[in-house]
């Protein structure tokens, strides 16, 4: 049923920035769409040579790989993906609010390799987490949360607290 | 790697935090958030929901500040059912954001969107009473791209405000339903929207007033110059569209007679209105609006009305009006009427159409015979009519008339194009076939005063149809023909 071409094609490496190869199911690293159209430039051909991912090193590659073998079986993603009503609801599955129980630098750079290697569903969970780490927060539990320096003088402050008046009551 | 293998827990990811974060600091004294690049900030801030949180992201830093004053102002969607209206605090919001329109100018400019609406579940009346108590200015709302916007409607999805929907090129901003304290919230959005070209208005009658008022306030202001100062007066008004009340003769009729000064405005349209007499309502001091095009549908009108209105414009360019549909049969009274209030534009009229209604051409031997011949600069002429050429004129037996019998008295020589849409409403079939020209007999007739000058004529059967709230019409039967074999219209609709 299925052709030479494709059963060799089932397994594929990739390399990170830090020179691992890591070997992993084609399916699985087809949820990223950046390897997926590699792989379809190179037609299944040369898939024997790593395929370099020089943005994501080993730690953050193994975990975005975890979550795409989590995720294989996922329909893809459709085109109305990106429409406000998914992204403004903040739910998120049990597994990937586990799966994202991670440190912040990890956090921030599964959202970077999301991104880079374009696997929107895991962009977006990302990008929920931390929004979900905003929610309900003041400022300055914000600022504390995230490190962030406050560079506004008091009379900034001041200004921009009263601009956003309206928005205060939700 | 492994699909079971189950993800950290949260004790030893939080031990992890406090470890890690520690290094971090000590290896990039610049925290990972600050580091992010800015598209990434915004997926994140794309995902946050609450308008409070945005703003406590506003006050962190410099540079979040700038990043999420997009998102802050970018939509502003709110919207609740009435069985959440009780006592919650956030029905509130539509006045604060109002007022904060007021203080700067730097909001308004950031709104791209802004929706908010209200469900109106209850009667109108219980709504209005319950935005009181709330102090709300608007029970439903709908505002879009404020600054930038070109096109205005107020009132409800309907008439002329529908139509000009449908054709919606431009942003558009939209009031659903007009209350009375509504009229205020509309105003004052109008007075943000300054680079408005187009305004349809509809006009809710009330036992003593007429909703909608303030926006008239609005309009007649405009047309002095001593108020610019106050505001920007619709520097680029080109059409306005009023329909005063969803049935002809329903509302009160408002005084409109420096509206129509305002000095950019080239094109009317009044829908259901009653034309008055008083030229200081209804009117303005002779040839004084500017004013090229007029289309009036379904007016309530008279002779010294006519006379009155259409004396107020310099020069009309284009006229459209749509009769009533309740004119006794053969009012050629009527339509004599209409041409002598046309007559101080027969020197610049070029397009004239009676729309679908019940406008009657004489038979030729009927006296008076309203005619257009004086208008020699007209070039177009649409008679779009249910009974153009009344069977009731004939007598029992007779043929009936040939319609360039009935035409040659009727049009200047100088008409280029006619177009004449022709209905067999009810149940009588008139009898076209014996009374249109062929093709061949135009082709004759342009060799004769007054067809002379014709180039392209176009005659249609149709049928009416009620679409959604506004009617259409099947063409059944349709003769065109050309002088230069191109049937391109000189007539823009």
């Amino acid at each position: 049923m299925a052709s030479a071409s494709t059963d060799a094609a089932k397994v594929i490496k990739v390399t990170t920035s830090d020179g691992i190869d890591i070997t992993v199911d084609r399916q699985v690293a087809e949820r990223s769409i950046l390897i997926k159209n590699l792989l379809e430039d190179l037609g299944g051909e040369s898939t024997d040579e790593p395929i370099p991912i020089p943005n994501v090193n080993e730690a953050v590659m193994k975990k975005v790989l975890e979550w795409c073998e989590h995720h294989k079986a996922d329909p893809p993603a459709s085109q109305d993906d990106d429409s406000d009503s998914r992204k403004k609801s903040t739910d998120i599955e049990e597994w990937d609010q586990k799966f994202m129980q991670v440190d912040q630098e990890m956090l921030f750079e599964i959202i970077l390799a999301a991104n880079y290697l374009d696997i929107k569903a895991l962009l977006d969970v990302g990008c929920k987490t931390v929004a979900n780490m905003i929610k309900g927060k003041s400022p300055d539990e914000i600022r504390k949360t995230f490190n962030i320096q406050n560079d506004f003088t008091p009379e900034e402050e001041d200004q921009i607290r009263r601009e956003n008046e309206w928005a205060e009551d939700r | 790697m492994s699909a079971q293998q189950p993800p950290p827990t949260t004790s030893k990811a939080s031990s992890q935090v406090t470890e890690i974060e520690a290094l971090a600091k000590a290896a990039n004294p610049k925290p990972r958030f600050e580091r992010l690049p800015t598209e990434m900030v915004r997926a994140i801030f794309e995902r946050v929901c609450f308008k409070k949180d945005l703003g406590s992201l506003s006050l962190t830093c410099k540079r979040l500040h700038e990043i999420v004053e997009e998102f802050l102002y970018h939509t502003y969607h709110y919207g609740h059912s009435y069985n959440e209206w009780d006592g919650n605090p956030t029905c509130r919001q539509a006045c604060r954001l109002t007022s904060c329109f007021e203080s700067s100018e730097a909001h308004t400019n950031r709104i791209k969107v802004f929706r908010y609406a209200i469900a109106c579940h209850t009667s109108c009346t219980d709504n209005v009473r319950r935005a009181k108590v709330l102090k709300i200015k608007s029970a439903r709302i709908g505002v879009r791209f404020l600054k930038g916007i070109k096109r205005f409607a107020i009132g409800p999805i309907c008439g002329s405000a529908q139509r000009e929907m449908r054709n919606a090129e431009y942003p558009w901003l939209y009031y659903g339903v007009l209350y009375h304290d509504m009229d205020n919230e509309c105003a004052t959005a109008l007075g943000y929207t300054s680079k408005v070209e187009v305004i349809s208005l509809e006009l809710t009658p009330s036992t003593d007033n007429v909703y909608g008022e303030k926006t008239l306030q609005l309009l007649r202001a405009a047309s002095q110059p001593s108020n610019a100062r106050l505001f920007h007066g619709f520097p680029f008004l080109k059409k306005l569209s009023i329909q005063f009340g969803k049935e002809p003769g329903t509302s009160a009729t408002p005084n409109i007679s420096r509206i129509i000064m305002i000095p950019t405005l080239r094109t009317l349209q009044l829908t259901h209105a009653k034309i008055e007499e008083e030229r200081e309502i209804w009117g303005c001091p002779v040839k004084s609006s500017p004013v090229t095009t007029v289309d009036i549908i379904k007016p309530t009108d008279s002779k010294e009305g006519w006379k009155t209105f259409l004396a107020s414009f310099a020069a009309l360019e284009r006229v459209y009006v749509e009769f009533k549909f309740e004119y006794p049969t053969g009012d050629v009274w009527h339509l004599r009427d209409f041409i002598a209030a046309l007559y101080p534009h027969k020197n610049s009229l070029e397009f004239l159409a009676f729309e679908e209604g019940g406008i009657h051409l004489a038979p030729p031997n009927h006296s008076p015979q309203p005619t257009l011949q004086q208008f020699y600069k007209l070039q177009g002429l649409r008679l779009f009519s249910l009974s153009l050429w009344m069977d009731s004129w004939r007598i029992e037996g007779a043929p009936p008339f040939k319609v360039s019998d009935t035409l040659a008295l009727f049009i200047p020589p100088t008409l280029q194009e006619l177009q004449i849409g022709h209905s067999f409403h009810g149940t009588v079939e008139r009898p076209m076939r014996q009374q249109m020209p062929t093709t061949e007999d135009w082709v004759s007739l342009t060799s004769k005063t007054p067809f002379i000058s014709l180039r392209r004529v176009r005659v249609w059967d149709y049928s009416l149809r009620v679409k959604y709230l506004y009617y259409d019409w099947d063409i059944l039967r349709e003769l065109s023909w050309s002088k230069d074999g191109v049937m391109n219209s000189i007539i823009r609709n």
